[in-house]
């Protein structure tokens, strides 16, 4: 008889590229922010904070948090694991990101604003969406059920990324001591060239970085349900 | 006239920040992906995945 087993197949895994060629862009942007970049006349080098704050801004909001959106929606429709465990990913690289912005912010703020915090709209939406979708990861942890934990932290990524928009607006709508988008907006970027170069480099290299760690993070998630499947555990 | 002020010290309290939780998260992620992999060594041998149907007569 020659039944055909193999022990467990784990995948092959090397370092990943991406991520390492993230953390080198990063670095890169930053020793760019530092030394390539002339200084704000008025807010010194505390300004230099925004090619931190602003790139993880973006792409929390607009990069993971739409991805966590869109593969909840997929996820309620289609019922496929691999779109609950993009979410999943979404989520905790997103908040990662999101945390960066909210440690960050304070310090820029101190200097410019003279404090460190205000309940503005702005900065309160954002630390809401952030305690959202921190209850997001913790509620995936508390159910042991696989597909009733995807089904209920889809409802709940999906409800976290609704509050997007509203941050966006936020400075529209309400009088808030945060400032408005100086490149989102209808008319042209109002920033100096030098400046607005080194933001869309450090940009792309945090991009690159959310990318990298996607891919390590996604994996990850495969690995394990892969390996909770093989023993029996749910 | 504007004065630029001196908040160098912010820049980098900032910067560190930053850096701090992103390298943790990265460190956080290989420290789990390392548990998932000593947990992929410990399979129990009946576990093995069988890679193909067993032979016809393997039933009887």
């Amino acid at each position: 008889m020659n039944t055909l087993t193999t022990s467990a197949p784990r995948p092959r895994r090397t370092t990943d590229v991406v991520l390492v060629a993230g953390i080198v862009a990063v670095a890169a942007a930053l020793v760019r922010a530092i030394w390539f970049t002339p200084m704000e006349a008025r807010q010194g080098l505390a300004q230099k904070i925004f090619y931190v704050h602003v790139p993880s801004a973006f792409i929390a909001l607009y990069v993971a948090f739409a991805l966590l959106a869109i593969s909840s929606a997929l996820y309620l429709w289609l019922r496929d694991p691999r779109l609950d465990r993009m979410a999943e990913s979404a989520a905790e690289v997103g908040l990662v990101y999101m945390s960066v912005v909210l440690l960050t912010g304070p310090i820029w703020g101190k200097t410019v604003w003279g404090t460190w915090w205000t309940w503005d709209a702005r900065l309160t939406l954002t630390l809401f969406l952030w305690f959202v979708v921190f209850g997001l990861l913790l509620l995936r942890q508390s159910i042991d059920e696989r597909s009733m934990r995807a089904r209920y932290s889809a409802v709940l990524g999906l409800l976290a990324a609704i509050l997007v928009p509203f941050i966006h607006i936020s400075v529209y709508l309400f009088r808030t001591l945060h400032p408005r988008p100086i490149v989102l907006k209808p008319s042209a970027p109002s920033l100096p060239g030098a400046m607005l170069a080194t933001l869309l480099f450090s940009l792309a290299a945090f991009l690159l970085l959310f990318v990298g760690l996607m891919r390590v993070r996604y994996r990850y998630a495969t690995e394990r349900d892969e390996l909770l499947a093989l023993e029996g555990s749910e | 006239m504007n004065v630029t002020p001196d908040n160098g010290a912010f820049m980098i309290a900032g910067y560190s920040i930053a850096a701090i939780v992103y390298f943790g998260y990265i460190v956080l992620l290989f420290r789990r992906q390392r548990a998932l992999d000593r947990r992929w060594r410990t399979l129990p041998a009946p576990l093995a995945r069988p890679i193909a149907p067993p032979p016809p007569d393997a039933a009887a």
